[in-house]
C-alpha cells in the first residue's frame, strides 16, 4: 500500500508540474501528547488489568492538501497524511484521506470520482443525517487529530439557484493484497434548498441487503445572534447490533461469544434519531451551543440499568476460577466485548451536549472552549475544557483536559479513564 | 373629512420627505463600499491592543451583487476557512470539519470584526434611516443618521451613522446590540480611486467600546473585477473550493 501511495504521490506531483494551470498547496504539521489517568474502578477494565493500557501516547502527523486545476472543467484534490503514533510501541501510517477528480461538464453540474469526505448533518456534536460520514465523536467534534478518511464514491451535484441535488454511489475499494471493490453497493441522495431563511435538506440512503433510511435536517437563524437546527433520520426496524443482555431477563449472565445481534431486524416500527439544537452568541464574543440527541437504536433507561448490572456481575466474577476457559477468562472477555456498545449505536438513548467558546479569552491570542456531554439516563458526564494559545500567525498550542464524572455504575463514571490530558501544537503552512 | 385627510397628509409630508432623504443618503453612502460589478479584493485585518499590533490575517474576498460575499482566510490561525454570505444567510466552512456551519452575523470573524462587518455592508437594505441632524467630524461636514434594523439579518439593532455631505462617504458608525449596549465604533478612514470605480473604501478601523484599548484595522487592496460561477455562492459547493 505504501509503495502505491508513494507512486500516486509521484504521479500527482508530476501532473501538477506538467499540466496544472493552478495549484494550491497547504498543510498542517501537528503533534499531540496524551496522558491517561486510569479509572481504577472502571467497569470495563478495572485497575487496567484487562487491557494493560499505557498511560502516555503521542501522535505526530503531517498532512498536505493539494488542489490542482488542469482546465476550467477538470480539477483534482488530495489530502495525504503521514502519521507516527506512539504508545508502548510505535506505528507509522501513510494514508490518502481524500483523492478525487472533479469534472464540471456544465456550470451547474459537478461530477466527482474517488475518495472524498462528505458531511451532510446540520448538528454540531451529532450527525444523524450524516448517512455517508463517520459517526461524529461528540467529545471531539472537530476531529482535531484528523482521523476521518473519505469514502470511495462517484458523485453528481446539480446546483440551481439556492438549491442543490446530490447523488452519491458508494462501493468500498479494498486495498489489501489485491485491489478490488467490496460490492457493498450504497446509494445516497440529498436535496437541499433555502426557503425564507430556512435551510432544509431531505436525505435518503439505500444499502444493499439492508433497509433504507430517510430523513431531513434544517437550520435557521433568528435575529443576529441565535441559530437553531434539527435533524431526523428514520427507518422501519433496525439492523444495528444490540447487546444481548437487553433480551435476557437475568443480569447475572456471562456470554460465550461476542454478545451482539440485530435484535430488532424483523420489527416494522419506526426507529428514529432526533437532534435539536441551537447556538447563541453573547455580546459578539462568547458562543453557546446546546444539542439534545435521541437515538431509538440505543438502550433505553431500563435496558441500560440491566446492562450496568451485568457489567457489575462480570466484574465480581473476574476472580472466580469457574469461568476460566482455554481462550481466557470469560468474565474478562465479556467486559471487553461490552465496550462494543459504544461503537455500534452509542450506549444510551438520550444525551445533552453543551459547548461554550470564546475566541478572545483575556487576550486576542488565547481562546477557550468548554464542552460538556451528559448522559441523561444516569446523569454522568464528560467535561472538556480546552485552552488554545496562538504563538504566531500560523502556529498554535493547546491544552485539553477531559474529566469523566459520575457514579461507577454510569456511562462516563464507568469508562476506562478518570481523566485524559492532551497537550498539542500545530503549524499550518 | 377630505379636508382633515388632506391636512394630515400635508402635515406628514416633512416626515416622509426626511425619511426618504435619509434613506437616499444611506443608499449613496453604500455605493462607496459596494461596486456595481462582481469583484475580488484582498483584505488585511490587524488587531491592536493599547496601540500595539498583536496579530493579523489576510483574506480574499469575492463579491457578486450586493448580497453575495465569499471570504477565504488565506493566512493566520484560521487559514483555509471560508465565510459565505447570501442574502440574510451566512455559513462558515472549516476544511477540517468538511461541513458548512450556519452562523450568525454577530459572530466574530477576527479581532473586533464580526462576520457582518465584512459581509453585510448594504445598510440601506438592512436598516431604516432617520436624519438626526448635522455634525462636523474631523473637519468633515456630516449628516448624522440613526439606523434601526429592518431586516432580521442586520448585524446590529441600531447604528448611529455619520455620512459626509457632498461626497456621501461614510465617516463613522457607532453600533449598538439588541441589549442596547454600545458595542463598537467603525471609522471609515480612507477612500481611493480604483481601476473600475471612482472611489472605494480601503481602510476601516473598528474600536471595541466594551473593552477599551482594543481595535482592529481592516484594509482592502488589489480590488479587481472578477466573475465566478454562481455555484460558488451555494453553501453546498463550499467543500469543493480550494483549501
Amino acid at each position: 500500500m505504501k509503495i502505491i501511495s508513494y507512486l500516486l504521490l509521484f504521479l500527482l506531483t508530476a501532473a501538477a508540474n506538467l499540466f496544472a494551470q493552478h495549484a494550491d498547496l497547504s498543510g498542517v504539521l501537528f503533534n499531540e501528547a496524551a496522558y491517561f489517568d486510569f479509572a481504577q474502578a472502571s467497569l470495563y477494565n478495572p485497575h487496567n488489568r484487562l487491557l494493560h493500557l499505557y498511560n502516555r501516547s503521542n501522535v505526530l502527523a503531517a498532512e498536505v492538501n493539494a488542489n490542482l486545476r488542469f482546465t476550467a472543467w477538470f480539477s483534482m484534490q488530495s489530502t495525504l497524511q503521514t502519521r507516527l503514533e506512539s504508545a508502548r510501541t510505535s506505528e507509522s501510517k501513510l494514508l490518502w484521506r481524500e483523492l478525487f477528480v472533479k469534472l464540471a461538464p456544465a456550470s451547474a453540474l459537478d461530477l466527482t470520482f474517488g475518495r472524498a469526505i462528505l458531511k451532510w448533518g446540520a448538528g454540531y456534536a451529532y450527525n444523524p443525517t450524516g448517512v455517508i460520514e463517520p459517526r461524529r465523536n461528540p467529545s471531539d467534534t472537530s476531529d482535531r487529530l484528523r482521523r476521518f478518511s473519505g469514502l470511495d464514491l462517484a458523485q453528481a451535484d446539480f446546483y440551481f439557484r439556492a438549491s442543490a441535488l446530490t447523488l452519491v454511489y458508494l462501493n468500498t475499494l479494498q486495498t489489501g493484497h489485491r485491489w478490488q471493490f467490496a460490492n457493498d453497493h450504497r446509494l445516497a441522495l440529498r436535496m437541499s434548498t433555502r426557503w425564507r431563511g430556512f435551510e432544509v435538506a431531505l436525505i435518503g440512503f439505500w444499502e444493499k441487503l439492508r433497509r433504507g433510511k430517510i430523513g431531513f435536517n434544517f437550520t435557521k437563524v433568528l435575529g443576529t445572534a441565535l441559530e437553531i437546527h434539527g435533524e431526523f433520520l428514520g427507518q422501519r426496524g433496525t439492523d444495528a447490533p444490540q447487546h444481548l443482555i437487553v433480551a435476557v431477563n437475568a443480569p447475572d449472565t456471562l456470554f460465550r461469544f461476542p454478545p451482539f445481534a440485530p435484535l430488532y431486524a424483523r420489527q416494522r416500527r419506526l426507529f428514529g434519531q432526533y437532534l435539536a439544537g441551537f447556538q447563541y452568541t453573547f455580546g459578539g464574543k462568547i458562543n453557546l451551543a446546546m444539542e439534545y440527541f435521541h437515538n431509538d437504536e440505543s438502550m433505553g433507561g431500563k435496558d441500560w440499568r440491566r446492562f450496568l448490572d451485568y457489567l457489575l456481575f462480570a466484574n465480581r466474577q473476574l476472580s472466580n476460577p469457574r469461568w476460566t476457559t482455554p481462550q481466557g477468562h470469560l468474565a474478562a472477555a465479556n467486559l471487553l466485548w461490552a465496550t462494543g456498545v459504544f461503537s455500534n449505536t452509542g450506549a444510551t438513548r438520550d444525551y445533552l451536549f453543551v459547548r461554550l467558546y470564546s475566541a478572545d479569552l483575556a487576550a486576542t491570542r488565547i481562546s477557550g472552549e468548554l464542552n460538556v456531554l451528559e448522559n441523561l439516563h444516569d446523569a454522568s458526564a464528560v467535561v472538556i475544557p480546552t485552552l488554545s494559545v496562538y504563538l504566531g500567525r500560523e502556529i498554535s498550542a493547546y491544552m485539553r483536559w477531559s474529566g469523566f464524572c459520575g457514579k461507577r455504575q454510569s456511562e462516563f463514571g464507568g469508562l476506562l479513564y478518570r481523566s485524559v490530558t492532551n497537550i498539542g501544537m500545530a503549524w499550518k503552512f | 373629512m377630505k379636508i382633515i385627510s388632506l391636512l394630515f397628509a400635508l402635515c406628514s409630508l416633512p416626515f416622509i420627505l426626511t425619511a426618504q432623504t435619509a434613506l437616499a443618503i444611506v443608499e449613496k453612502s453604500d455605493n462607496a463600499r459596494n461596486l456595481a460589478q462582481p469583484f475580488k479584493m484582498g483584505m488585511r485585518l490587524t488587531n491592536f491592543e493599547s496601540d500595539q499590533p498583536k496579530d493579523g490575517a489576510e483574506f480574499e474576498v469575492l463579491v457578486s451583487g450586493r448580497d453575495k460575499t465569499l471570504i477565504k482566510f488565506v493566512s493566520g490561525r484560521d487559514k483555509g476557512n471560508y465565510v459565505l454570505m447570501v442574502g440574510d444567510d451566512m455559513w462558515i466552512y472549516l476544511p477540517n470539519t468538511r461541513k458548512p456551519i450556519r452562523i450568525t452575523p454577530i459572530q466574530r470573524l477576527m479581532g473586533e470584526a464580526s462576520n457582518g462587518d465584512v459581509a453585510r455592508t448594504n445598510y440601506s437594505r438592512d436598516y431604516d434611516a432617520t436624519l438626526r441632524g448635522e455634525e462636523t467630524l474631523n473637519g468633515h461636514q456630516c449628516w448624522k443618521l440613526e439606523l434601526q434594523a429592518r431586516s432580521s439579518g442586520a448585524t446590529y439593532r441600531r447604528i448611529e451613522y455619520w455620512v459626509e455631505q457632498g461626497t456621501y462617504f461614510p465617516r463613522r458608525a457607532d453600533f449598538y446590540l439588541v441589549s442596547g449596549k454600545f458595542y463598537k465604533t467603525a471609522l471609515f478612514e480612507k477612500f481611493e480611486k480604483i481601476s473600475f470605480a471612482e472611489q472605494f473604501l480601503t481602510r476601516t478601523v473598528l474600536i471595541d467600546q466594551l473593552r477599551p484599548g482594543r481595535k482592529t484595522v481592516m484594509e482592502y487592496f488589489a480590488v479587481q473585477p472578477e466573475k465566478v460561477p454562481d455555484k460558488y455562492f451555494n453553501q453546498n459547493y463550499l467543500p469543493n473550493l480550494p483549501r
